[in-house]
C-alpha cells in the first residue's frame, strides 16, 4: 500500500508517533552537536532519506535506521554554527548564587568539551546509555554493534572521560 | 572479602545499577574499607550526574523555540546614536548637493551664449526637465514657452547625444547674475 493512502484515523496516531520521534531525534542531535538548528536540519534530512530510500520511519525497524542516520550524520557534522552555550539551560540556574552557576556551567562546558575529543564510537554509546538513557541492547542496535561491544565502549569511554577531566582539572 | 581489582571490575555494572542486593552488598563493604576505591566510585557517580545535566540541558535546548531561547542580555545599544548620525549624513549629504548645485551653470565669470534657436517644444513644462539636443556644449540661455531658460549639459556617455537640464532661469537667477557679469 502506498504510504500517502493511510486512512485518517491510522494517520493521527501515527502521525503522533512520528513526531514523537521526531522530538527524540532532535534532542539526540542536540546531545551529540549542541546547535539546535544544526541539529534540527540533520533529522529533517534523515526524515528525507527515510522517504527517498530508507525504510518506513513508522516501523520499528525504520526508526532504528533513522536513529543511526542522525547519530552518523552528527559524527560527520562539520559543525556551521556554534555550539550553544551551556550557562543559560542548566538545572536551577542559583540567581542568588551566580559565581557558583557560572563555575557549574564551565564544569558542565568542560565535561562537553571532552567528551567531544573522545573517539566516535565511545563518544556515541556514551551519549546514547548515559544522557539518553537507553538500555544496551537498543544502544546495540543503533550503533549496529553486539552489545558487548557496546558496553566495551561505554566502560572505555567513562575511563577516558574521567582521566581526561582529571588532567584538566586545576 | 573483595579485593580492587574486583571491586572496580563492578564499577559499571555499579553506575549501570546492574548488581544484585548480594553484590552490592559486597561492594559496599569494600568502599567503606578502601579511601582510592571509594574516591574513584564517587568521581565516577559524579560523572554519570553531569552527564545527565549535560542531557537535560540539551533536552530543554532541543525543545525551546528561538524566540523563547533564554539567551543572556545582550549588551544594551544605544539605539539613539546610529538614528541620529543617520540624519545628520542625510542633511550633509542634501547640503552638499545644494552647494553643488549652487554654482551651476556655469563657474564664476564664465560667459554664457544664449542660443534663440534651441528647440523650445522640447521644455513643455516649468519644472526642472530632460531634454536631449543635438549638440549643447554648454551651459546656454533658450527662449521656451515664452520663457527663458537655462540649458545646462550633463556628461554622456554616447558621443553624439547630449544630455541637458533645462532651468527655469528665475531658479538660478543667482548664477545668471554671474554669468553675465
Amino acid at each position: 500500500m502506498a504510504r500517502g493512502s493511510t486512512e485518517p484515523s491510522q494517520a493521527e496516531p501515527r502521525d503522533a508517533a512520528l513526531t514523537l520521534l521526531h522530538g527524540r531525534l532532535v534532542r539526540l542531535a542536540v546531545r551529540l552537536i549542541w546547535n539546535r538548528d544544526d541539529a534540527e536540519e540533520i533529522v529533517q534530512e534523515a526524515f528525507r532519506l527515510s522517504l527517498a530510500n530508507g525504510p518506513p520511519a513508522d516501523d520499528p525497524r525504520g526508526a532504528a535506521w533513522l536513529w543511526r542516520t542522525v547519530c552518523n550524520h552528527c559524527l560527520n557534522h562539520r559543525r556551521r554554527r556554534r555550539a550553544e552555550p551551556l550557562d543559560a539551560w542548566l538545572d536551577s540556574p542559583a540567581a542568588d548564587d551566580p559565581r557558583a552557576a557560572m563555575t557549574r556551567a564551565e564544569e558542565l562546558t568542560r565535561l562537553r568539551g571532552a567528551l567531544e575529543t573522545l573517539p566516535a564510537q565511545q563518544r556515541l554509546a556514551l551519549v546514547l546509555r548515559c544522557m539518553e538513557q537507553l538500555d544496551y541492547v537498543r544502544v546495540a542496535e543503533i550503533m549496529d554493534l553486539s552489545e558487548s561491544a557496546v558496553r566495551a565502549h561505554v566502560h572505555l569511554g567513562r575511563r577516558r572521560l574521567a582521566e581526561l577531566l582529571a588532567e584538566d582539572r586545576p | 572479602m573483595m579485593n580492587c581489582t574486583a571491586a572496580r571490575a563492578r564499577l559499571d555494572d555499579w553506575l549501570d545499577d546492574a548488581l544484585d542486593a548480594s553484590q552490592t552488598a559486597d561492594l559496599d563493604r569494600h568502599l567503606a574499607l578502601c579511601r582510592n576505591c571509594a574516591r574513584l566510585f564517587q568521581s565516577h557517580r559524579a560523572l554519570e550526574s553531569d552527564l545527565l545535566q549535560l542531557g537535560r540541558a540539551a533536552d530543554r535546548i532541543a525543545v525551546a523555540t528561538t524566540a523563547a531561547a533564554p539567551r543572556r542580555a545582550a549588551p544594551r545599544r544605544n539605539r539613539l546614536l546610529p538614528r541620529i548620525l543617520r540624519i545628520a549624513a542625510a542633511i550633509a549629504i542634501v547640503a552638499a548637493a545644494a552647494w553643488t548645485m549652487r554654482g551651476w551653470p556655469s563657474k564664476p565669470g564664465e560667459p554664457v551664449v544664449p542660443i534663440a534657436k534651441t528647440p523650445a517644444r522640447q521644455l513643455k513644462n516649468d519644472a526642472l526637465e530632460s531634454v536631449r539636443l543635438a549638440s549643447a556644449p554648454r551651459v546656454e540661455m533658450v527662449e521656451a514657452d515664452g520663457r527663458e531658460r537655462w540649458i545646462v549639459p550633463i556628461a554622456s556617455s554616447n558621443p553624439r547625444i547630449t544630455i541637458v537640464w533645462a532651468y527655469d532661469a528665475g531658479s538660478v537667477g543667482d548664477a545668471r547674475r554671474r554669468t553675465a557679469q
